[in-house]
């Protein structure tokens, strides 16, 4: 892969040529876009920009990272922790180990037995905090 | 495969579990009895008790990852998953007991009775619980829009 950085420009744009924007290519783009805060979601072949504050939460899947937003639900090519080490400090939490969840969209939160906690969004979908998280959870809140 | 393998290894372990304490159960239950009674105890395990055991851990198992995983019953609440649970092990074994213990009407009856007990006192509980957990909940949540305020950028 040949990079080239040309100064001199008021403005940075990032122009990739490549032969097809395969997995690889999506993944560089994906990391590039972190920096303005944005992901890229694919959907129906078609990819989409979507704004971090957007997402409800990110789920994993079979090894494949999915995006749930309020109307929709996005494959992306970033893995779960590579999500997480993006958004760190930005509102999210890790609910279980394959999902991690936006605080702003959490409309409520009721413990469950077991020490886990049920949150629900603002979309109404229920989620479940595993134990190991939601203690995480009740010291982030301070509870 | 690697899913059903997965399986399989929980089914295995999680009956062995139940049946160990099945017989560790009637050991110290034989023990205790004789102590009470004044018997020697005798150590022998019936058949039918091994057989009714291997019959109650593969049911209480299975009964447990259908209602306690989320393979089938996702997201739902746990006191429901309690209930249903009490429910149909106490119908399973009142099955269990009538199949075993045909002649024996009185313990039959008397068995039924402490199942409906069972049911009922769990029941009793679990929305006992829940009143508590929604209680907390909310204060949980004001917890959650005040944090919410305190960051930036929501």
């Amino acid at each position: 892969m040949k990079v080239t950085i040309n100064e001199g420009f008021s403005e940075t744009e990032i122009i990739i040529n490549c032969h097809s924007a395969n997995e690889e290519i999506l993944k560089m783009v994906s990391i590039l876009r972190s920096f303005d805060k944005k992901l890229i979601g694919n959907k129906g072949g078609k990819t989409h920009i979507i704004d971090f504050k957007d997402a409800l939460y990110f789920d994993s899947v079979d090894k494949t990272s999915f995006i749930y937003t309020m109307d929709n639900v996005y494959e992306t090519a970033l893995k779960l922790y590579e999500i997480e080490e993006r958004l760190s400090g930005m509102g999210f939490f890790r609910s279980s180990k394959s999902q991690i969840v936006n605080i702003a969209k959490i409309s409520s939160l009721c413990p469950d037995f077991g020490g886990r906690i049920e949150v629900t969004l603002q979309n109404g979908e229920k989620l479940i905090v595993s134990r190991k998280y939601a203690k995480e959870l009740k010291e982030r809140l301070n509870l | 495969m690697k899913k059903f393998i997965s399986f399989l290894f929980y089914i295995k372990s999680f009956a062995s579990m139940i049946f160990t304490g099945l017989i560790l159960a009637y050991i110290a239950a034989g023990w205790l009895y004789s102590i009470v009674m004044h018997e020697q105890f005798n150590y022998t395990i019936p058949a039918i008790f091994v057989l009714q055991g291997i019959i109650l851990a593969l049911s209480i198992t299975i009964l447990w990852y259908l209602i306690f995983t989320d393979a089938v019953l996702k997201k739902l609440r746990y006191w429901i998953r309690l209930i249903c649970f009490v429910l149909i092990l106490s119908l399973v074994l009142t099955g269990l007991f009538l199949m075993f213990f045909t002649y024996h009407t009185d313990w039959a009856r008397l068995w039924i009775i402490i199942a409906m007990l069972f049911v009922c006192v769990t029941a009793g509980i679990s929305v006992i619980a829940e009143i508590y957990f929604r209680l907390t909940g909310k204060k949980y949540t004001q917890v959650l829009e005040n944090y919410k305020k305190n960051i930036s950028g929501f």
